[in-house]
């Protein structure tokens, strides 16, 4: 594993993107990403709906509702990174966001991005240990 | 035996016969040329159209570069000039273009030709060209490229207080504040009451 400036200021983030699986980190980054999306103002009532209805399918295996809920909307700098990360996918014309996958599982960006949003940190940890009281709303 | 001054071999010549770099092609007016010529300066142009009517081979980028004006100089600095123009990109583009037409324009013989062998019962590539006319009229399989564009579904849905409430339940699900989201959802909202227009 790669040696990152952001396991400096976070200890267990190391442990905890060992034991977290890829797909869950990738799924994690999408919430929130999905989330700061849901604070505009400008989305339709159907897009909303949907954008909900879609972040309410992350939830399967260790991606409790307790570890989604402790994601936080991301900020603007990862909703930059997400978004050029996202359009790798469709210069590509992907569908199954191969590129993108690729590129934001990366243990350095992971682990700056983890540095950007603490709340990932947070929901890993609900991850790790999926049997806790879910965190108060 | 083999007797001396009868039958012997010609010392082998050499090098080989140099093209005349008389100028082959005229270059059309602007109007006439695509977006790729358009790009090129007026030697790089008359190059290229003396490389597609000139001869081919060895030599041929030589006998372009010089028909199209460039030197007078010696043969290895043409050679170097003739290198240069040719795998310049803006030329590279302008060949290709050139090229495909004259491709797309010989297809047409290459039809003829294919047509006359499969005609020719004696000709040894008969079946070969009857097959091949056969496999391009009515192929055994087709491909069809297909450009599916996919969108978000264009879904109207009005905010009822039914969507409202779900909207806040999925909200609460996923950590998001459900009365900001419903709120949210309501200012998206236009209301207006239906009026008939008078004829």
């Amino acid at each position: 594993m790669l040696h990152t400036p952001a396991w400096d200021v976070m200890p267990d983030a190391e442990r905890m993107m060992t034991s977290v699986p890829l797909g869950h980190q990738y799924e994690l980054i999408l919430a929130g990403y999905f989330k700061r999306t849901l604070l505009e103002q400008g989305m339709s009532v159907a897009d909303r709906l949907h954008t909900l209805e879609g972040l309410g399918t992350l939830v399967h295996g260790a991606l409790t509702p307790a570890a989604l809920a402790a994601v936080a909307p991301a900020g603007e700098t990862m909703m930059q990174i997400v978004e050029e990360a996202l359009r790798l996918d469709l210069d590509a014309n992907s569908e199954t966001c191969e590129a993108s996958f690729a590129v934001l599982t990366r243990p350095d960006v992971f682990a700056n991005l983890l540095k950007l949003e603490p709340s990932l940190l947070d929901a890993m940890r609900w991850m790790a240990d999926r049997h806790q009281a879910p965190p108060p709303l | 035996m083999m007797q001396l001054g009868q039958d012997e071999p010609q010392p082998r010549k050499r090098g080989r016969p140099k093209y005349s770099a008389e100028p082959l092609a005229t270059v059309p007016d602007e109007s006439e040329l695509g977006p790729a010529m358009l790009k090129l300066t007026p030697k790089q142009r008359r190059f290229v159209l003396e490389l597609k009517l000139g001869p081919a081979g060895y030599g041929s980028e030589v006998r372009a570069a010089r028909a199209a004006g460039y030197g007078p100089t010696t043969d290895g600095c043409m050679r170097r000039i003739a290198h240069q123009v040719l795998h310049n990109p803006k030329v590279q583009d302008a060949l290709h273009e050139v090229g495909g037409k004259l491709i797309r324009a010989a297809a047409f013989q290459s039809i003829r030709n294919t047509e006359a062998i499969a005609n020719n019962f004696k000709h040894r590539d008969c079946l070969r060209a009857n097959l091949a006319l056969l496999d391009r009229g009515f192929p055994t399989e087709t491909f069809h490229h297909i450009t599916v564009q996919k969108n978000t579904p264009e879904m109207l849905v009005i905010a009822s207080e039914k969507v409202l409430a779900r909207i806040a339940e999925l909200a609460a699900r996923a950590g998001l504040d459900p009365l900001a989201q419903t709120e949210a959802a309501r200012v998206k909202q236009i209301e207006a009451t239906a009026e008939p227009i008078a004829d």
